[in-house]
């Protein structure tokens, strides 16, 4: 048992469970983490998922970011930070679905048959996943989603080019002023030259 | 049957289920993704108790399960199927509707 500064004797001396284990500092728990402790706990033959090693906590303390939820308690006990837990928590879903959906947003966009498709739902899931695990912070994550938020209109606008190995003045072939004759036009937009409808004209019908 | 869970805490999972799935949506999650995720709030979750909650969402409307081309309909186990919001879910995310059961 550690005794903890600040934590009154009887908090402290209390028995070695939900309570007493998470009477220690705030410590977010990963759902990766939380199932491997769940499963050294059946190991051990324990129902608690909470037993772990102080010195696991101690370890996972310093490599946490202080913005993440910390599950003080259990959820059958409604502890008096559950909104602070949820505010983190929703903060990170938050970011990541950010980071879905400029990730992978425009896919669906374009193709709502992907929906469907085991690829892409694959995707969307792995990538949840794996942003939803711990080991990257909430606050990083919050970071990237904001760049990639900041680089979506960019993004829209197309790819930039590099000045300098564009030729001087003149856009590339296919972008920019458009051609004077519509047959070119309808040349460069489709690859195919553009034939008018026949017209019947005195000289049409006079070679005819 | 709800494993000794009281009437908040059953609201709370659900609720953070449909705003897990609201998040994604049009996209979809696998029931062990979710599970997952919902860990880090409700530690104690199983997965049995979010089984029922996704039957329970399903029935109600609000969730649907989402078949991939590939998938066996009856033979995929529940922790792979995924699950998406309908548009009476998303709408209940939003708050466009009220369920007093989720309030």
């Amino acid at each position: 048992m550690v005794s903890l500064p600040g934590v009154a004797n009887d908090v402290a001396s209390a028995p070695r469970g939900r309570r007493g284990t998470r009477a220690a500092p705030s410590v977010p728990r990963s759902p990766a983490r939380e199932r491997r402790s769940r499963k050294s706990a059946g190991a051990r033959g324990t129902a608690m998922p909470n037993a772990v090693p102080v010195g696991a906590m101690a370890k996972r303390s310093t490599a946490m970011p202080t913005s993440n939820p910390a599950p003080a308690g259990t959820d059958a006990d409604p502890a008096a930070d559950w909104p602070a837990r949820l505010t983190a928590y929703r903060c990170r879903q938050s970011s990541v679905a950010s980071i879905l959906d400029s990730v992978l947003g425009p896919f669906a966009q374009c193709n709502p048959e992907l929906w469907e498709r085991r690829t892409y739902l694959m995707l969307v899931g792995l990538v949840y996943g794996a942003l939803c695990e711990d080991e990257l912070p909430t606050a990083e994550l919050t970071t990237l989603a904001k760049v990639l938020s900041e680089l979506r209109p960019a993004r829209l606008r197309g790819p930039t080019r590099d000045p300098a190995t564009s030729s001087a003045g003149e856009p590339p072939a296919g972008q920019g002023k458009l051609p004077d004759r519509f047959a070119d036009i309808v040349r460069q937009v489709y690859g195919t030259n553009f034939h008018p409808p026949a017209e019947t004209t005195p000289a049409g019908d006079q070679n005819a | 049957m709800s494993n000794g869970r009281d009437a908040r805490q059953i609201k709370r999972v659900r609720n953070e289920m449909l705003v897990a799935l609201k998040l994604i949506y049009p996209a979809a999650l696998q029931a062990e993704q979710l599970l997952r995720s919902l860990l880090v709030l409700f530690p104690t979750l199983d997965f049995e108790q979010l089984r029922r909650d996704l039957h329970y969402l399903g029935e109600k409307g609000y969730v649907e399960r989402v078949i991939a081309d590939t998938d066996d309909n009856g033979l995929t186990p529940w922790r792979k199927r995924w699950f998406r919001l309908t548009t009476r879910g998303i709408e209940l995310a939003d708050r466009c509707i009220q369920d007093p059961a989720l309030e």
